[in-house]
């Protein structure tokens, strides 16, 4: 999953406990390692991420 | 760009350039910076103290000096004030994207070898690092090294990949958003202005703080585990003030501030950790600035005698005085954060009618024992106290 218009703070791989994100010039989640524990989404201070519940 | 070097920064905010500039007094030094330019895009209220010019011997120079503070002025949730003023001036509004390059310029100066537009990843060799893989400008090279200083900021991979677990807890991060705005009306542009409240920025505040008569930077920290973004709580201040709301947005800023708890563990092997990286922020107003150039201080100033003398066992000293110094200052300031976080805004408004700004700076500094007698009569802030202590 990649995040457009990202403004690149960094706090979602900061929150992140499995390292699931890496941050260039937009997020990009990497999908096996994401857990969706849904830090990212919430610590995003311009809601830029919607984890999809797919359980 | 030589293939070896003494020591390697990553990160070129006011930790690494500053921890370049001090080991460069005695070792050979590489700042490398992932962004094309030194100090953009800024994560910043732009807001620092007289005592990191004095500290650091900063000249109060035009090109990123913007505006004087005078004093601040905290907003309880019932709009009733308190006025925290000093005889002279408190401190400045600074532009960051310049005084960031000024700090690299100065690490330059003394030696260092600055490189923007340059990622980095550790090397390591059977478990060892031995310095980083870079990527400048689309070419890869290998650049060995005996230190390495990680000063990459919130979202440090370089800790990370030295073993070191970086993963901050969502309560112990601000979330934080702002606009840069001109043409707004300010009401007293001599000072910085914090609006407290939990409806308005929960466990959190909204800042102004001018860079000129009718600009300033409005922006927001909340915490991590809000359900509503920063950016949310932010837009809805600023519609509700009408001299906001007509102004111009001229640049938006996006971050977040490790406000809740530091890193306890700064040095392994020949790897040193610093400023955000290290979570070594002021946990009651979230400003960094002068904490990651003390860290970068004593970081570099250690690295370069690691160097000298051939010991790297020393760089561990790093930790033990920091954490005796400075972090030892910041962990009573974090304990009076656990005690606001508490706070309802019924609380705050109490708390506006008996703490005066004397009481405040002290506080934000970590000595609260004056300030706390104060609250002993009000039978909650007591219960509070009791979990403090």
């Amino acid at each position: 999953m990649k995040i457009k218009n990202c403004y690149g703070c960094g706090g979602c791989v900061a929150v992140c406990p499995t390292g699931a994100i890496t941050l260039e010039s937009e997020v990009e989640i990497i999908t096996e390692k994401c857990i969706k524990c849904g830090k990212c989404e919430l610590v995003c201070p311009a809601g830029l991420i919607t984890i999809e519940n797919e359980r | 760009m030589k293939d070896e070097y003494d020591v390697i920064v990553i990160g070129a905010g006011p930790a690494g350039s500053t921890a370049a500039k001090f080991a460069a007094e005695k070792a050979d030094v590489l700042v490398v910076d992932k962004h094309r330019e030194i100090g953009s895009p800024k994560r910043c209220g732009e807001g620092l103290g007289l005592k990191a010019f004095e500290k650091f011997e900063i000249p109060l120079d035009k090109r990123f000096v913007n505006k004087e503070m005078c004093g601040a002025v905290v907003y309880a949730p019932n709009g009733s004030k308190v006025e925290i003023e000093y005889d002279g001036i408190y401190g400045y509004i600074i532009e960051r994207k310049i005084f960031d390059k000024f700090l690299a310029t100065e690490a330059s100066r003394q030696g260092a070898k600055v490189l923007a537009d340059t990622e980095a990843s550790l090397l390591k060799e059977n478990g060892r690092i031995i310095g980083v893989r870079i990527t400048h400008q689309r070419k890869e090279k290998e650049i060995k090294a005996k230190i390495i200083v990680a000063a990459d900021g919130v979202d440090s991979q370089i800790a990370r990949q030295a073993g070191i677990d970086t993963t901050i807890n969502l309560a112990d991060i601000g979330s934080c958003f702002e606009y840069e705005m001109s043409g707004i009306e300010i009401e007293n542009p001599e000072m910085i202005h914090m609006f407290m409240g939990n409806k308005l920025a929960p466990k959190g505040y909204v800042w102004i703080f001018p860079k000129d008569d009718d600009r300033a930077n409005i922006g927001i920290g909340i915490s991590g585990t809000e359900k509503r973004t920063a950016k949310y709580y932010l837009d809805r201040f600023i519609k509700s003030r009408p001299g906001l709301e007509k102004g111009s947005i001229i640049e938006v800023n996006v971050g977040c501030v490790p406000v809740g708890d530091f890193l306890r563990e700064l040095v392994r092997d020949n790897l040193m950790v610093v400023g955000d990286a290290a979570r070594q922020v002021n946990p009651i107003h979230g400003g960094g600035i002068c904490e990651a150039m003390l860290a970068g201080k004593l970081a570099g100033i250690k690295a370069g005698k690691a160097i000298n003398s051939g010991n790297l066992e020393m760089l561990k000293e790093y930790e033990t005085e920091w954490f005796s110094t400075e972090g030892k200052k910041l962990e009573k300031i974090l304990k009076v954060r656990h005690f606001a976080e508490k706070l309802g805004d019924e609380d705050m408004n109490y708390l506006a009618k008996v703490w005066n700004g004397d009481d405040l700076v002290r506080i934000s500094g970590g000595e609260y024992s004056i300030a706390f007698k104060k609250i002993i009569k009000h039978p909650r802030l007591l219960g509070l106290l009791k979990n403090f202590v």
